[in-house]
């Protein structure tokens, strides 16, 4: 299976340098983006950059609700981050065990 | 709602007899539920940790690698680095297998199949140091997000699962044994009114007997 981002341009560089397999830098069209790689089978991992997941934000808790097992997708920081950015898989945790896991409290 | 008696349910000894089965069988399952969930979580703690380890290191690796690479954008020119970038090794096919942890399938990567050190295909004398550096950087970087990929995949699978059994375990312990204690505790009564009522009435019909024997 592929690696696939979408991101911001200097990111969507960098992880080109590093190999990643497909990588689309969104121009106002991120949810067809989004929607045309999450029905794809071919894909394992999704890398998507924080200001462009919180704009699809209800896309994205949609697909993480369904419990579909891939694409995995992992919410990275991009060139700009954001700032108290709650990634999706945390406030999954947070749901799961009914608080805000706190690391000191391990 | 939750003590209601089950509707239905003929007030007889056979009945209780399955009422009693049902709720010694809700008992059980309600305690390896319980286990089950317990298990679950303390498995689940173990990963936040990790997840949350792994995070934290992908994230200052990344960072210093889109500085590496603003760098190199600014020696270079963006469009040079653009094509730079297209001039790279593929990282290869990633494989995931399917691992069990109680239960529940989480996915484990294959990384024998991984290149995570692609080679770079560009000229080394149109590029600069710069952009090695960041092709170093995010190298590392993409590693770390592919281990945080497969930690979220666990991480993912055993919240769904443990929200799952929380319910199943709610289910039980709040509605469904409750109404089967209600249901065999009122049967219980009717059972023992009913031989109340018996027994009284053979009393009665031994005292009418003996009434007229005397008589």
């Amino acid at each position: 299976m592929k690696i696939v981002a979408i991101c911001d341009e200097t990111t969507a560089m960098g992880l080109e340098l590093a190999g990643v397999h497909e990588v689309y830098v969104p121009e106002g069209d991120e949810r067809e983006i989004f929607h045309d790689i999450i029905s794809r089978d071919d894909v394992g991992i999704m890398f998507i950059t924080e200001n462009i997941a919180k704009s699809i934000n209800r896309e994205l808790k949609e697909f993480f609700l369904q419990g579909k097992e891939f694409p995995i997708i992992v919410e990275i920081p991009g060139k700009e981050r954001v700032e108290g950015y709650i990634d999706n898989i945390s406030a999954l945790i947070k749901r799961a065990v009914g608080v805000s896991v706190d690391r000191r409290a391990l | 709602m939750s003590g209601e008696v089950i509707a239905g349910v003929k007030p007889t000894r056979m009945e209780l007899l399955r009422i009693r089965k049902r709720l010694e069988l809700a008992e059980k399952g309600h305690k390896l539920l319980e286990d089950k969930r317990d298990a679950l979580v303390e498995r689940f703690f173990r990963s936040i940790k990790e997840r949350d380890k792994i995070k934290e290191e992908a994230r200052e690796i990344l960072g210093r690698a889109i500085e590496a690479l603003i760098d190199a954008e600014m020696i270079m020119g963006t469009n040079r680095v653009k094509i730079s970038s297209k001039l790279v090794e593929k990282i290869g096919e990633i494989e995931f297998h399917r691992e069990n942890v109680m239960g529940v399938k989480v996915p484990r990567l294959n990384r024998d199949k991984l290149n995570l050190k692609s080679r770079p295909l560009y000229g080394f004398s149109d590029t600069c140091l710069r952009l090695d550096e960041a092709k170093k950087l995010f190298e590392k970087a993409l590693e770390k997000l592919i281990d945080l990929a497969e930690i979220d995949g666990t991480v993912k699978a055993l919240a769904l699962e443990i929200e799952k059994t929380k319910r199943r375990v709610n289910v039980l312990e709040n509605v469904l044994i409750p109404r089967l204690q209600a249901t065999r505790k009122r049967i219980e009564m009717l059972l023992e009114e009913r031989e109340r009522e018996d027994f009284f009435r053979r009393k009665r019909i031994k005292a009418i007997l003996e009434r007229r024997n005397v008589s």
